[in-house]
C-alpha cells in the first residue's frame, strides 16, 4: 500500500536576519529539522510528539507546502490534503462560519452548487450546523477549532495535517475531537492523519504510531505503547492547588486517593474504578478543581518519553 | 481566466459581508470623499480669477485641476498598494496561510483579491468626477475621455507592476517599503497631483520624470479640461507603455522570488 505522505531525509534550517548593528556578523542559524524520515499510510494516525520548538509545526507546514524544505524529498500522494492550523486566528471573525467556509471552498477550487453542499456537509460533520449563520466572533475556542476541521474537510482530503489539536481546549473537548479524528475521519473513512501535539496523553489516545521529535530530529518512532512505555491502571493529574472538598468528593467516587503535595503544584493519583460512570465523575470533579487532564500513568516511575526528550518540563 | 473571476467573486462577497457588518463604514467613506472635495473647492476659490500662468494650459481653474489629480492618485494607490494591502491584512488576520495553503496559485489568488481594490478605487474615481460635475459645477470635455481612459489603462498596468514589486518587498522584508515611498508618497509631491509640476525646481522635475503618474496627469488633464491632446501625448503613451512592460516583468519576477523566499524562511504569515 502506498503512503499518503513520505518525507525522506528532510532538513530545514532557519537563518536569522542580518543584524542591523553588526551586519558583518555571520547569520545565526536555527535547526528546525534534521534528517527527518516519516511516512503516513492510509487509515493511520501518526502523532508528532515533542516539546515546544521541536520542529512539529515546521514539519507540518512543509507537508502542506507552506514552507519549503532545504534538503530531502517530500512526496504527497494523497489526492487532497487538509491542513488544520493551530491557534485562534485564521478566520474572518465578523463573517459567519458558513460564509467563512464558502469563501475558502471557492479558493480550494470547489465550484457551483457543490460549494453549498460541501459547506453544509462539513458544518454538519463537526456539529456546527446550528451555529452556521452566527459570526465566528461569537464562537467559543472549541467551536473555532471545529470550524478549522470543517475547513480542512471541505476538499474531502485523504490526508489530514493537524497542528496542535488540543490548543487551548479543555480536556473533554479535546478528547471528543481526538475521537472524531481517529474513529470517524481515519478509521471509518480511510484517511491518513498527521497530528502534532506536545501532550503525552493525547498521543496515547489518538495515535497508531508516535514519532518523537526533539530539536528537529526524530529520536523515537513506533506504537505508543512501545515508545512511551506501557500504561498502568492508575490515573494521575496535576493540581494547581489542593482543594480538600474536591479530594473528598473524588474519594467517594474512586476510593483511595494519593496526593503528592508540592510548593507550587501538587499531584493526585488514584486507581481506575471498575465503574466507567465513576471515572467520568472523577474527571469532572478534577476539571472543576482546575486540575490538568487526568491520564493513565506509565508503569515505570520515569516515563520513557521524559527520558527521550531529556527531562524537559514543558510537556 | 474564469477561475480568476470566481476567486475574485469570493473575495468580493467576503469583503461585502465584512463591510456590511460595519454598517457606517461605507457612508463615512463617501462623506469623507465629499469633505475632501469641499476643502479643495474652497482652496480653489482662493486662487480663482488670479489667472495663474501655471494653470492656464489646464483651463485656468484650480479645482478641476486638483480633482483629476486626486482621482488618479486614488487609482494608482490601489495599483501600488493593492497586493501589499491584501497580504498585510491577511497576515494580521492570520488568514494568509489558509488562503495560500494550497500548492501553487498564490499569485492568482492574491491578484484576484486585489482586484476589489481596483474596483473600489475606480468607483472613487467616478465619484470624484460625478460629484465635481453635479455638486461643484465642473465641466469636463467629454471628447477627452477616450484619451484619458487609454492613459489610465496604461497607468494602471504600470502601477500593478509596481504593486507586485512593492508586495515582494513586503513579503521579503516585512516593513520599510521604498517602492511605496517613492512611487506613492513622493509621487504626490513630484508628479503634480496638487499643483502643476512647473512650480518645482528643475532638479525635482527631473526626478518626477521617473514617475509614470506625472505623464498620466499631464495628458489626462489636457484631455479632460481642454479637450485637446497635447503634443506630448504620443511620447507620454510610449513612456507609460514601456514603463508598464518593464514594471510588470520586474514585478512578476520579484514577487515570485519573494514568495519562494518567504516559504523558505517560513515567514509567509509573519509581519
Amino acid at each position: 500500500m502506498a503512503s499518503y505522505l513520505k518525507l525522506s531525509d528532510v532538513d530545514k534550517i532557519y537563518r536569522r536576519p542580518v543584524s542591523l548593528f553588526r551586519p558583518w556578523a555571520p547569520r545565526a542559524q536555527v535547526v528546525a529539522l534534521r534528517g527527518v524520515n516519516l511516512e503516513v499510510m492510509p487509515g493511520e494516525v501518526v502523532c508528532l510528539l515533542g516539546p515546544n520548538a521541536a520542529g512539529k509545526t515546521t514539519l507540518l507546514k512543509i507537508a502542506a507546502g507552506a514552507v519549503i524544505a532545504d534538503r530531502g524529498t517530500v512526496e504527497v500522494s494523497a489526492a487532497s490534503v487538509g491542513f488544520v492550523a493551530g491557534g485562534e486566528r485564521s478566520f474572518y471573525w465578523r463573517l459567519s462560519g458558513a460564509e467563512n467556509l464558502r469563501f475558502f471552498a471557492v479558493l480550494f477550487g470547489i465550484r457551483g452548487a457543490e460549494v453549498a453542499r460541501r459547506v453544509a456537509a462539513a458544518l454538519a460533520r463537526v456539529g456546527l450546523a446550528a451555529r452556521a449563520r452566527d459570526p465566528v466572533r461569537t464562537y467559543s475556542g472549541g467551536m473555532r477549532q471545529r470550524l478549522a476541521f470543517a475547513r480542512a474537510l471541505l476538499s474531502e482530503p485523504s490526508l489530514l495535517l493537524v497542528d496542535e489539536l488540543a490548543g487551548e481546549l479543555d480536556y473533554p473537548t479535546t478528547l471528543e475531537l481526538a475521537r472524531f479524528v481517529r474513529e470517524d475521519l481515519v478509521k471509518k473513512e480511510g484517511r491518513g492523519a498527521l497530528v502534532a501535539t506536545h501532550q503525552l496523553w493525547l498521543a496515547r489516545v489518538i495515535a497508531d504510531r508516535v514519532v518523537v521529535l526533539v530539536g528537529g530530529r526524530v529520536v523515537a518512532a513506533g506504537p505508543p505503547g512501545e515508545v512511551l512505555g506501557a500504561l498502568s491502571g492508575r490515573y494521575g493529574a496535576r493540581l494547581p492547588r489542593v482543594d480538600e472538598a474536591a479530594l473528598r468528593a473524588l474519594e467517594r467516587r474512586v476510593g483511595r486517593v494519593d496526593v503528592q503535595r508540592g510548593p507550587e503544584v501538587s499531584f493526585v493519583y488514584f486507581d481506575e474504578p471498575a465503574d466507567a460512570e465513576a471515572l467520568a465523575e472523577a474527571f469532572k470533579i478534577l476539571a472543576e478543581a482546575g486540575a490538568s487532564p487526568a491520564i493513565r500513568v506509565p508503569e515505570a516511575k520515569e516515563t520513557t518519553y521524559l527520558s527521550l526528550i531529556g527531562g524537559r518540563k514543558d510537556v | 481566466m474564469f477561475d480568476f473571476f470566481r476567486v475574485w467573486a469570493a473575495f468580493f462577497r467576503r469583503d461585502f459581508f465584512n463591510l456590511a457588518s460595519y454598517r457606517l463604514s461605507f457612508f463615512m467613506a463617501f462623506a469623507s470623499l465629499l469633505f475632501y472635495l469641499l476643502i479643495f473647492f474652497f482652496v480653489g476659490r482662493v486662487f480663482s480669477g488670479l489667472g495663474s500662468a501655471y494653470l492656464s494650459r489646464y483651463g485656468g481653474e484650480y479645482f478641476p485641476f486638483v480633482v483629476i489629480g486626486l482621482a488618479m492618485q486614488s487609482l494608482v494607490g490601489a495599483g501600488l498598494g493593492g497586493l501589499s494591502q491584501v497580504i498585510s491584512s491577511e497576515q494580521y488576520l492570520g488568514t494568509l496561510e489558509p488562503i495560500l495553503g494550497r500548492r501553487g496559485g498564490a499569485f492568482r489568488v492574491l491578484a484576484a483579491a486585489s482586484l476589489s481594490r481596483y474596483i473600489t478605487s475606480s468607483g472613487r474615481l467616478v465619484a470624484y468626477f460625478v460629484l465635481s460635475a453635479l455638486v461643484f459645477g465642473v465641466s469636463f470635455k467629454l471628447g477627452g475621455f477616450p484619451l484619458f481612459a487609454a492613459v489610465t489603462a496604461l497607468t494602471v498596468a504600470a502601477y500593478f507592476g509596481l504593486g507586485m514589486f512593492s508586495a515582494a518587498f513586503l513579503l521579503a522584508f516585512k516593513q520599510g517599503n521604498p517602492v511605496n515611498l517613492f512611487f506613492g508618497q513622493l509621487a504626490a509631491l513630484l508628479s503634480g497631483v496638487y499643483f502643476p509640476v512647473e512650480v518645482l525646481p528643475n532638479w525635482l522635475r527631473a526626478v518626477g520624470a521617473f514617475i509614470p503618474l506625472t505623464y498620466a496627469l499631464e495628458v489626462g488633464r489636457s484631455a479632460l479640461l481642454t479637450g485637446a491632446a497635447p503634443a506630448a501625448s504620443a511620447k507620454a503613451v510610449v513612456i507609460l507603455g514601456s514603463f508598464a512592460a518593464v514594471s510588470l516583468a520586474v514585478g512578476a519576477a520579484s514577487f515570485r522570488w519573494a514568495l519562494v523566499r518567504a516559504k523558505r524562511d517560513g515567514s509567509l504569515s509573519q509581519y
